[in-house]
């Protein structure tokens, strides 16, 4: 009998061990690793009546500092959220015209694709890094054609790890590290510099759009280069109808893509540092929940164990006593 | 000078001969036909993805349609990367710092795009009344068939925040650094240091004015 609820007992304790996220950062993990084993270890004994008070009690310990942890990030998201959202919704505005004026274009084909999934460097932020490899498994899949040719150049550090373990002969260049500080206009021009090294036809940039708190768009924007676009224009495109200033059209428009580059680029990493915080924030109120749960099933087994060795040390003392008299 | 011609020649016999085959052209690349692309490719579970073109603010799609009648006023955007300092305002005249010279946009205006060059960006929002003047870095501005123009500018500032003492030291600052690198001769750098040069004195002759 005391054996079945010890293994019911650690079987709990898996469980809702699965229920906190799968990405649990190395000082969890450790805290993690350090409670199961104690645990495990005594349940092995066949003979003990019951689970060892000792590691119950560091086990109660060890989730209620995870607890802890989770809350605290989860505060920490919930205020970075707040600031990137108001930076994200003032750089919206910059692509209407864009949109409006050479168009929206996803299924353009050509010969070179540019596909720059953009991710996170941090883990513990729920699915959004795996909905963007995902959906750009699905755009090189798309475009993987003949006499087309595809690159990836992965911002973050998540995508990087997950499109190296079956896209990595695509991977041409990561960059990681952007999010440390604020993101700027410059910086994102630098990046978009880089990316106008490789010789492309088309970028399609893919991104988790903020829509609330816990909703993310995953989104493909598209990004003509200065001759595609030209060969746009050529085919038919609204820009036709614009007057232009300055002698050299051709310079201007190499001009206008490079710039929409960089302010969609601009757009998408902002969007998606913001889906970030507020996925990370739901990821860690939900850890927070399940490991307060666990907490609290674990206090009441705590203290069932106790009282259940407390009564057997007195009928032991009482029937030992019994059997003196008699 | 020629191509040109002959390229806006081409364009506008296309446009006369037949407007829904542009359409049609246009719909071809666009979100509908990608996605019927893209599914085979995803495991069913997996929603569409979303594009830029389904965010746009209600009401923008339609832009450049050319209304019947022209508007009194301008309505205006003014957008930086970080900031959007103007959304649908509505205005009497902008005065923008082309790369080819100053040019003004009143209702009515002919669509174009224009490159900006480092200047002063003056909004009349009632004309000579209500006057907001910025300072721009660089950037573009489009002005809409509808009557309508978008200023998408790198950097813009009021120009009462700009300060002279500071101007006139990063003037004299560049212009030194423009010396010295003229004679060893790096591309980069004396690039660099011409738009130093360029940005600064734009600044000080828009704070004379």
């Amino acid at each position: 009998m005391a054996l079945r609820r010890g293994s019911s007992l650690s079987g709990l304790a898996k469980r809702g061990l699965g229920q906190l996220h799968s990405e649990l950062s190395s000082t969890v993990c450790a805290a993690q690793a350090e409670a199961t084993a104690p645990l495990n270890g005594s349940f092995s004994l066949g003979g003990v009546r019951h689970a060892s008070q000792l590691a119950v009690k560091q086990r109660m310990r060890s989730v209620q500092n995870i607890a802890k942890i989770t809350s605290a990030m989860k505060m920490v998201a919930a205020s970075k959220m707040r600031v990137a959202q108001t930076q994200t919704e003032k750089s919206r505005g910059m692509l209407t015209p864009f949109l409006t004026m050479l168009g929206d274009l996803p299924a353009v084909e050509v010969e070179h694709n540019l596909v720059v999934p953009v991710s996170t460097d941090k883990g513990l932020c729920g699915g959004i890094n795996s909905t963007v490899s995902k959906y750009a498994r699905g755009t090189l899949a798309t475009f993987e054609g003949e006499g087309q040719q595809n690159e990836l150049i992965v911002m973050g550090e998540k995508g990087r790890a997950q499109l190296a373990r079956d896209r990595s002969s695509f991977i041409k260049e990561t960059i990681a590290d952007t999010q440390k500080v604020r993101i700027t206009f410059s910086q994102v021009s630098a990046i978009a510099e880089e990316l106008m090294k490789t010789e492309y036809d088309v970028v399609r940039i893919i991104f988790n759009k903020f829509q609330s708190a816990i909703s993310f768009k995953p989104t493909i924007a598209t990004v003509l280069s200065p001759d595609a676009l030209e060969k746009e224009v050529e085919a038919g495109g609204k820009l036709d109808q614009y007057e232009t200033e300055g002698p050299d059209r051709a310079e201007m428009l190499q001009d206008l893509a490079e710039f929409q580059l960089a302010v969609t680029l601009n757009n998408a990493m902002l969007e998606n540092n913001c889906s970030e915080q507020a996925s990370r924030m739901s990821a860690m109120e939900s850890s927070t929940k399940n490991a307060k749960e666990m907490l609290e099933k674990l206090t009441l087994s705590y203290n069932r164990t106790r009282q259940a060795a407390i009564t057997t040390e007195l009928t032991e003392i009482i029937s030992g006593a019994a059997a003196l008299e008699g | 000078m020629l191509r040109q011609v002959a390229q806006r020649l081409a364009g506008t016999a296309r446009r006369g001969i037949s407007t829904s085959a542009i359409c049609r052209e246009g719909e071809d690349k666009g979100p509908k036909e990608f996605v019927k692309m893209f599914r085979p490719h995803i495991s069913s579970t997996m929603n569409d993805p979303s594009f830029p073109s389904d965010f746009i603010p209600k009401g923008k799609k339609e832009e450049g349609e050319a209304p019947t009648t022209v508007p009194d006023k301008l309505t205006l955007n003014f957008f930086l990367p970080h900031e959007t300092t103007m959304k649908d305002s509505k205005v009497d005249l902008v005065l923008l710092p082309a790369l080819t010279g100053d040019f003004g946009v009143m209702p009515g205006h002919v669509p174009t795009i224009a490159q900006l060059r480092p200047g002063v960006v003056t909004v009349h929002k009632t004309l000579d009344k209500d006057i907001d003047r910025y300072f721009v870095s660089s950037g573009f501005a489009f002005v809409h068939a509808d009557s309508s123009a978008d200023v998408c500018a790198i950097e813009a500032v009021k120009l009462d925040d700009l300060d002279p003492e500071a101007v006139r030291s990063g003037l004299q600052e560049y212009t030194a650094k423009l010396g010295a690198l003229q004679a060893k001769g790096d591309d980069y750098d004396i690039a660099a240091a011409q738009i130093g040069v360029e940005v600064y004195s734009a600044m000080n002759s828009a704070m004379g004015q």
